[in-house]
């Protein structure tokens, strides 16, 4: 378990996601692989990583109340920075008006760059490098011809900001484990926009990486899996999470509240981490949360949260907000949006 | 557009970092040197709202080089709560529904690649 | 101050001219005034134009259209002012003359729009409005028009069937105009079915993309007595300027750098509205033709229209406007417009108008918009007796 030498605990969050949905069923591969009801995010043709990432930043910094002084890391877990070779954190430094004396990177651990950022400020935090450090990550949908196939492929972006514990946080950091192993269960090659699957040896990566992290986690905590009000498993497709449970002992009620999947689809960098928001949008003080993430190549980590009073002084509920104030697109205006091109119809 | 002449605009892009008269308080966007209700020429910085209204709109459909891929769009004039009037485009709407009157927010967005790089700025979206 | 007079003038057709380059647009209106006047030594020359620099890249101009004509030693400038480019050199042409630095001046206005697709010429004009503020977020020129169109609709409860009138009348008035672009006649309902170009403005309130150019050719009043048998006194030439963006102004529906230049030029000149026989107005969007019939006192605000249905502005109205057909029908070559109009009110102060002689003309007013309402010229002219 990674251990921080002084106690840490999230003092804000916010999550941002685009006004366009499609249903998956209106996209054309995906006639009877899917559920039906399904519906994910895309990007409006001006948005991207780095607009998203502002937006989340700004929620998180804004609940968290304070201010921009002591900010010492942004690090964003992305797999589609607009640019290579400049960190988004570059441009929100700016945007945020805290360019300065901080770290700024991108993280890129496929499905779990975003938990991978969180643990990592709350190693800065931890460690007593840095006061305060925001968290975020942010995807938008790679273009590509092998996207149909990453048929649940969303966008959004999600921030949290970390700090010591105290009374102005909403919930503490208990404990975090991670596992990384070598693993061909997907990936691409740099520069080739075909996405290989190893199939069915895929799936073995994710079980063996989520189950030792987890369970390394609950042994160091000393807890099982009926101490958690909350959990949140990997969900990039229907079948993940609720295998993982069953294999780990969580039940579907502990599950209900963090699985944005069918409402949302799944936004790879911050997988996981933005059914964290949506449970921290309705969790109540004294509720533990468990929040694993899976990142092909492979890892995962997983960390548990303590929910404090101070939460219920906050204004929530925006990212459910967001999930119900939408507009659909058809899957012409899907192609659009994908290549950038505007939707509109005026 | 220049990397140089772009970065420079970038706090009034990114965040509308507008200037407040120190002279008669007079907030403007974008900061001025004189102050053109006292002459005066010290200002400090004064990030805005974002908040506005929309007073007149107009969508373009036939848009200037570099913006091409983009119409039709709607382009507006916003009053903001501090009483600064600013133009941009107006996003995330249909704009056949548009109304002038709309309760607007200022956004950080994609405005154009014309360098090389990409070029973010404010727009509104309906609040 | 000496007296200016306006000794000779001429232009070309306004249109689409494949054969001709800018500088073949200049010459040609240039030589046309200096046979006009028959004088051929000139001291200065200045040139109105906007966009040469980034549609043709060719700037120095000024130096370009003297050798051309063959005036070497003369001097020489550009003169730009967005679209008041025109109205801005005759301006800054009739200072020379006043003031004594010059003795004779040619004012060239020419705009070669033409060798550039429409997205670059929309571009261009873009440039007349703040590039960080306005046109950085996609603003068109025609866009930021009709925002000015929305808001005057929106106060003073004017249809647009109304302001689609102002076109119809200057159609009407350029099929006696040799030098016009557009030489044919339009309904209202040709213009209400006309494309949108940016809501509300349909195409046929816009003015379209020509080449042209036109020239005039200053003395002092006291010389042009004896050198020319038609002199026309220049009785007032101003300009005024407004906050630069449109949207930073508390009134969108009137221009008050209009009611500035007017004021000083009605001073200037001893006279008031209703001492005008024919006026020029830069009606680059119908909209601006009311609001400019307006701010020039020739209507009260927002009743514009009212006068234009009753036939105020066509020849033998109240006011006979754009006679030529104005910036939409004659056509508006950008930098050359404000000295087309200045040549179209001699012609109807020479009583060499033709059909659309306006009876008995004896002073004319042009107004020339450089931006949305931004830099504006007035210039009164009189016929010496």
């Amino acid at each position: 378990m990674l251990r921080a030498n002084v106690p840490i605990g999230i003092e804000g969050f916010g999550a941002y996601l685009p006004k366009h949905r499609i249903r998956l069923r209106d996209l054309p591969l995906a006639q009877g692989a899917v559920p039906q009801d399904f519906e994910k995010a895309i990007c409006g043709p001006d948005e991207d990583a780095i607009t998203m990432a502002k937006e989340a930043v700004e929620r998180a910094l804004r609940m968290a109340g304070v201010g921009k002084a002591g900010i010492g890391a942004i690090l964003c877990g992305t797999t589609s920075n607009p640019y290579s070779g400049k960190p988004i954190g570059s441009v929100l430094s700016k945007a945020l008006g805290i360019e300065g004396p901080i770290l700024a990177a991108d993280i890129n651990f496929s499905g779990k760059s975003c938990s991978e950022a969180f643990l990592l400020c709350a190693g800065l935090v931890g460690s007593g490098m840095a006061s305060r450090a925001i968290a975020a990550g942010s995807d938008s949908i790679p273009w590509g011809p092998w996207n149909e196939g990453a048929i649940y492929s969303s966008c959004g972006a999600a921030a949290f900001v970390l700090g010591r514990d105290g009374g102005s946080s909403i919930a503490s950091l208990e404990g975090s484990s991670t596992w990384v192993m070598d693993a061909l269960d997907t990936w691409a090659l740099r520069g080739s926009a075909q996405r290989r699957n190893s199939g069915r040896f895929a799936e073995r990566a994710m079980v063996q990486c989520v189950t030792s992290s987890v369970e390394a986690l609950l042994r160091e905590l000393g807890l099982g899996p009926g101490d958690f009000d909350h959990v949140i498993l990997p969900q990039s497709d229907p079948r993940s999470a609720s295998g993982l449970a069953k294999r780990l002992g969580f039940k579907p009620e502990q599950m209900e509240a963090g699985l944005v999947l069918p409402k949302l689809g799944n936004v790879e960098a911050l997988s996981g981490m933005l059914g964290l928001v949506a449970v921290l949008d309705v969790a109540k003080p004294s509720e533990r949360i468990l929040v694993a993430t899976f990142g092909n190549g492979a890892g995962s980590d997983s960390f548990s949260l303590l929910v404090k009073d101070a939460i219920e002084e906050r204004e929530r509920g925006d990212f459910l907000n967001q999930l119900s104030r939408k507009g659909y697109v058809d899957y012409a205006g899907y192609s659009r949006l994908l290549l950038g091109v505007s939707v509109s119809r005026a | 557009m220049s990397a140089s002449g772009y970065l420079r605009e970038a706090p009034r892009r990114y965040r509308l970092e507008g200037a407040a008269c120190k002279g008669c308080g007079a907030i403007h966007f974008p900061p001025r040197a004189v102050c053109d209700r006292c002459g005066g020429r010290d200002f400090e910085a004064r990030e805005l709202s974002g908040e506005g209204e929309l007073l007149a709109y107009t969508i373009i459909r036939h848009p200037p080089k570099g913006f091409e891929g983009q119409a039709p769009y709607a382009i507006g004039i916003v009053q903001l709560k501090e009483g600064v009037r600013v133009l941009a485009q107006i996003t995330d709407c249909d704009p056949a529904e548009l109304r002038e009157g709309a309760k607007v927010e200022a956004v950080m967005r994609r405005i154009r690649e014309d360098g090389g790089f990409i070029e973010y700025g404010y727009k509104f979206r309906p609040a | 101050m000496r007296k200016t007079a306006i000794v000779g003038v001429g232009c070309t057709k306004v249109g689409e001219h494949w054969d001709k380059g800018l500088r073949d647009l200049a010459v040609e209106a240039s030589l046309r005034a200096m046979d006009d006047a028959k004088l051929y030594d000139v001291d200065y020359v200045l040139v109105g134009n906007m966009m040469s620099g980034y549609l043709q890249n060719q700037e120095h101009l000024g130096a370009l259209v003297a050798d051309s004509l063959g005036l070497r030693g003369a001097g020489a400038a550009k003169i730009e002012a967005a679209c008041a480019s025109g109205g801005m050199a005759v301006h800054i042409g009739c200072q020379l003359v006043a003031s004594g630095s010059a003795d004779s001046v040619l004012v060239v206005g020419v705009e070669k729009m033409t060798d550039a697709t429409t997205p670059e010429v929309t571009k261009a004009l873009a440039m007349a409005e703040d590039q960080e503020y306005s046109a950085y977020m996609g603003a068109s020129f025609v866009g930021l028009n009709a925002l000015v169109a929305r808001a005057y609709m929106r106060a003073y409860g004017v249809k647009q069937e109304d302001i689609a009138l102002f076109p119809v009348i200057c159609h009407k008035h350029a099929l006696n105009n040799e030098f016009a672009q557009f030489r044919f006649p339009i309904t209202v309902e040709a213009v209400m079915n006309s494309p949108i170009v940016a809501d509300p403005l349909h195409l046929l309130e816009c003015a379209g993309i020509g080449d042209g150019a036109a020239a005039v050719l200053l003395m002092p009043l006291e010389e042009a007595r004896g050198a020319s048998d038609s002199p026309v006194e220049v009785l007032a030439s101003t300009v005024s300027t407004d906050k630069f963006s449109l949207h930073q102004r508390d009134d969108f529906t009137s221009f008050r750098a209009t009611r500035a230049s007017a004021e000083a030029a009605f001073k200037k000149a001893g006279l008031r509205a209703e001492d005008i026989d024919v006026l020029e107005v830069h009606d680059a969007f119908a909209v601006l033709g009311l609001i400019a019939l307006e701010d020039l006192g020739f209507a009260e605000r927002g009743k514009a229209a009212d006068l234009i249905r009753e036939g105020g502005i066509e020849i033998g109205g109240e006011i006979p406007t754009n006679t030529f057909g104005g910036l939409k029908a004659r056509g508006h070559p950008v930098g050359a417009t404000g000295v087309y109009q200045i040549v179209e009110l001699v012609r109807q102060l020479r009583g060499e108008a033709g059909k659309n002689q306006v009876p008995g003309a004896e002073r004319g007013y042009a107004q020339n918009i450089g931006g949305v309402g931004t830099t504006i010229t007035a210039h009164i002219l009189g016929r010496v007796d």
